[in-house]
């Protein structure tokens, strides 16, 4: 499999490393992060960033637009070549959201309940949480907006409408 | 006894601690007496630390549970409604049973918006005096912190500033990620010393960077 980042939106504070440190040396992990890893028909929707991550910030606005309202967006990148091991199957499957150009980095993994397992020790091993804040985002829909990558009517969506 | 029907304006902050810690299965005059002998030790004990100089006098002997959100002043918990405090602490318990979504309202989020609109500058008075007894539920605080934060005009600001400087001292990482996620919101260059002060003192990586990245914007907008 090639290797590429993959991001899937989180609460970060589910995740910090620290607390989640004695749960791995015990051979086992917290509870929390598994609110953050909804399937559905056991698929797990996740986004393809670039190695450089120069689409990070579009990702994460494809994906935050998918709220009710735009907010602080937190995330979980991770490297696909940890899905080999625990034999996790990568779809290409397009996206939903109103960025059509960003559509084509949504994927889907494959999932049961021991992979789930399986993926959320690996995230927690080697995972990178990150957070951007809603004034970031609020700037980077404007953008989109102004750049047409966004439709008009995504600009209601800054005040929560 | 339940916390519900208990006399909350007869009590002090430490009343309160000791009723929470106790438990409900004890016979209230058992309470009572223990309640009595812990106090009368606890004078003793202070009394002759003050006296031979170790401890500064006027200390407040319940001290480590209000330092995670210490009162802003003493006119604060004097001026708020206690039926209104009363609504905050049953939003806030309630709020205990939701599972929060970045982007997503939430029962909490509504009710607490609602109060916020009925009563804004009473109800932000009445958080801050539930958050000074440090009582809530950890995540319910930070999501509450995030909402606060972008609530109301710079009439209300001082209020929620306060609110949410205490909020980056809590011993709680989640607490703290929603009061920095809150200066996140307000935007406001003014913030950004009081960011890199908590900087100082973080412990959490995610958090250091967290604060960084918040400081980083702000100081760009100066």
């Amino acid at each position: 499999m090639k290797m590429v980042l993959l991001l899937r939106k989180i609460k970060q504070h589910r995740w910090y490393k620290e607390l989640a440190k004695p749960f791995l040396e015990a051979d086992d992990i917290p509870a929390d992060p598994f609110g953050d890893l909804q399937t559905t028909e056991n698929l797990l929707s996740v986004w393809e960033v670039h190695e450089d991550r120069s689409n990070l910030v579009r990702v994460v606005r494809a994906v935050a637009m998918g709220g009710q309202r735009i907010d602080h967006t937190g995330y979980i990148l991770f490297d696909s070549v940890h899905l080999d091991a625990a034999g996790i199957e990568l779809q290409q499957n397009e996206g939903r959201s109103d960025d059509k150009g960003a559509n084509g980095w949504h994927r889907d993994l494959v999932l049961s309940g021991k992979k789930l397992l399986a993926l959320a020790k690996l995230l927690l091993e080697h995972g990178e949480t990150g957070t951007i804040t809603k004034p970031e985002l609020v700037d980077a829909v404007e953008e989109g907006i102004r750049s047409g990558e966004l439709p008009e009517s995504c600009r209601k969506k800054r005040s929560g409408g | 006894m339940s916390n519900t029907d208990f006399n909350e304006t007869a009590l002090s902050p430490g009343d309160k601690a000791i009723q929470a810690e106790s438990s409900t299965a004890l016979p209230q005059d058992t309470i009572e007496t223990s309640r009595r002998r812990a106090k009368w030790l606890a004078a003793l004990v202070l009394g002759a630390a003050i006296s031979t100089g170790q401890v500064p006098p006027f200390t407040h002997p319940y001290g480590r549970r209000r330092e995670e959100f210490p009162a802003e002043s003493s006119t604060l918990a004097a001026g708020v409604d206690p039926v209104l405090l009363q609504n905050v602490k049953d939003l806030f318990e309630k709020g205990a049973s939701e599972f929060f979504h970045d982007g997503m309202d939430s029962n909490f989020s509504r009710s607490l918006l609602s109060l916020l609109g009925s009563r804004a500058a009473d109800a932000l008075s009445a958080i801050a005096e539930y958050l000074s007894g440090n009582e809530g539920n950890p995540e319910v605080v930070s999501e509450a912190l995030r909402w606060v934060a972008e609530f109301g005009g710079p009439d209300t600001l001082p209020k929620r500033w306060s609110i949410l400087r205490r909020g980056l001292k809590s011993r709680f990482p989640v607490v703290r990620d929603g009061a920095i996620l809150g200066f996140a919101a307000l935007d406001d260059p003014r913030a950004h010393s009081l960011l890199l002060e908590a900087r100082e003192s973080e412990q959490i990586r995610e958090l250091q960077l967290l604060i960084e990245r918040v400081a980083a914007r702000l100081e760009h907008r100066r």
